[in-house]
């Protein structure tokens, strides 16, 4: 596989925001800057305040993204 | 059959949203926001687009279109969450969806009078002195504690109201400012940002040409501090046992509609590609046409109330016939039109009509002329057979 650069699940951040809708608007924000998403339901716990969603992109992505989000307003969570 | 109670709710749809309606119930047939997978995300996506759509045509945030069942339950929720213990302000043309709630709220209701007899610059001006004379006459701090809700424009006859002025003095004396968008969403240009407006109530069912079941209560960025109104299920903060503290969370517990919803981001869709101006402009000329057809047809036999409005809601009566009565000649004979009061017994109290209500004609976009030209043929006959009955 000479070239190709295999992600390991290491390699993917998780970025937990309030719902779904803020997963959709975030998921947006980083769409319009190039950086890859997708929305997961990352496993919280109920300590945390139960089910919840969150973004996944790649880590290398991550602080960037996370930027983003605070410039638009959308409230967000690094979870490496 | 000729349909002419769109004030009631647009019959029929654009055929777009039929398919979109039908098209997502089979193909987009997970839960929104309950999880991940695909036919949850594809549900989602309707959804999320929908929020889209209206928070475009109405100057507002996707987050804080809050999806209800009608406009009802949005000004119940609208008026019961920001309620928070001065008096409740009115228009006098209120339907029984502000009227009903507001009076279940509080019993300190105040009326501003929406001067239906005068046009104009002057009625705006009369209707803000009007306004004004209440605020001025209320303590500073209930004023604070107080709300402010107006139709945009009257379910029963064309009269608008003058939205973004109303707006203006809400802001200016710090007064939360409910509008009920039922009659003028799709038909009239109303921006959250533009109006001033902090809350504004929308059916997804009349003029945005949607699907029953689904209505909207759209709130304006930094305006949220409101109470829950229903609580359940809503996909997030699962462990707490109070809702979320976030729009639109906070007020969508349990399932959407999902396939309404898809529908009416259709609806959005159409009315934004016509333009609402053109809508009005069309709805206009079929009232004004058959307002001049009543009048040169039957003369002083019909009554035209509150006719120096032209807009797609006609208001009449034949002169000394209940209005129940032509109503139901119009129904055998294949002619939808409503009589009676028609849930506003303000607004026909303002009118003049509040004893036996009137016959209400509303127009959609997909009303022709020719329909105008048969139900005035038919008129004939109705009056004809109120004569002989």
């Amino acid at each position: 596989m000479k070239g190709i650069k295999v992600m390991k699940a290491t390699d993917i951040c998780t970025i937990s925001v309030n719902s779904v809708t803020y997963a959709m608007i975030a998921q947006g924000i980083l769409k319009n800057a190039q950086i890859k998403s997708r929305i997961t339901r990352p496993n919280i716990s109920a300590s945390h305040g139960g089910c919840a969603y969150g973004i996944e992109v790649y880590c290398s992505d991550s602080e960037y993204a996370m930027q983003l989000l605070e410039a638009a307003g959308v409230k967000a969570r690094l979870t490496r | 059959m000729i349909y002419f109670d769109n004030a009631a709710t647009t019959y029929p749809k654009p055929e777009r949203v039929y398919r979109k309606t039908v098209l997502s119930m089979r193909e987009c047939g997970g839960n929104p926001g309950r999880g991940a997978h695909e036919l949850a995300m594809l549900a989602e996506e309707e959804v999320f687009n929908c929020r889209i759509a209206a928070a475009e045509m109405f100057g507002a945030s996707p987050e804080n279109v809050i999806f209800t069942l009608n406009t009802t339950y949005a000004l119940n929720i609208a008026i019961k969450s920001a309620y928070s213990g001065g008096a409740i302000i009115m228009s006098d043309l209120e339907h029984n969806s502000v009227l009903r709630p507001s009076s279940a709220t509080t019993n300190r209701l105040m009326f501003f009078n929406s001067h239906t007899e005068l046009q104009g610059e002057e009625r705006k001006s009369e209707i803000i002195n009007s306004l004004n004379g209440i605020i001025k006459s209320m303590p500073p701090d209930q004023r604070k504690r107080s709300l402010i809700v107006s139709t945009a424009a009257s379910n029963i006859c064309s009269a608008d109201m003058p939205i973004r002025e109303i707006g203006q003095v809400a802001s200016e004396n710090r007064i939360h400012f409910i509008v009920d968008g039922a009659q003028a969403g799709g038909v009239y240009d109303l921006s959250l940002e533009k109006d001033n407006i902090d809350t504004l109530c929308l059916p997804g069912h009349k003029g945005l040409y949607g699907p029953q079941g689904i209505g909207m209560m759209i709130i304006k960025q930094g305006s949220f501090s409101r109470k829950s109104f229903i609580e359940g299920g809503s996909g997030v903060n699962s462990a707490s046992v109070t809702m979320p503290d976030f729009p639109p969370e906070r007020f969508e517990a349990g399932t959407l509609p999902v396939s309404a919803i898809a529908g009416l981001r259709e609806g959005l869709n159409f009315v934004k590609n016509t333009g609402c101006d053109k809508i009005r402009e069309k709805e206009k000329k079929l009232s004004a046409r058959l307002a001049a057809g009543l009048k040169q047809k039957f003369g002083d036999e019909v009554i035209i109330y509150a006719d120096s409005f032209c807009g797609g809601i006609l208001l009449f009566n034949f002169r000394n016939f209940p209005s129940s009565e032509a109503a139901a000649w119009y129904d055998q004979n294949g002619i939808c039109i409503r009589s009676g009061l028609h849930c506003a017994p303000l607004a026909h109290r303002r009118i003049g009509t509040a004893d036996g209500g009137a016959i209400r004609v509303s127009f959609g976009y997909f009303n022709t002329e020719r329909e105008v030209d048969r139900f005035l043929d038919a008129s004939g006959f109705c009056l004809k057979y109120l004569k002989n009955k």
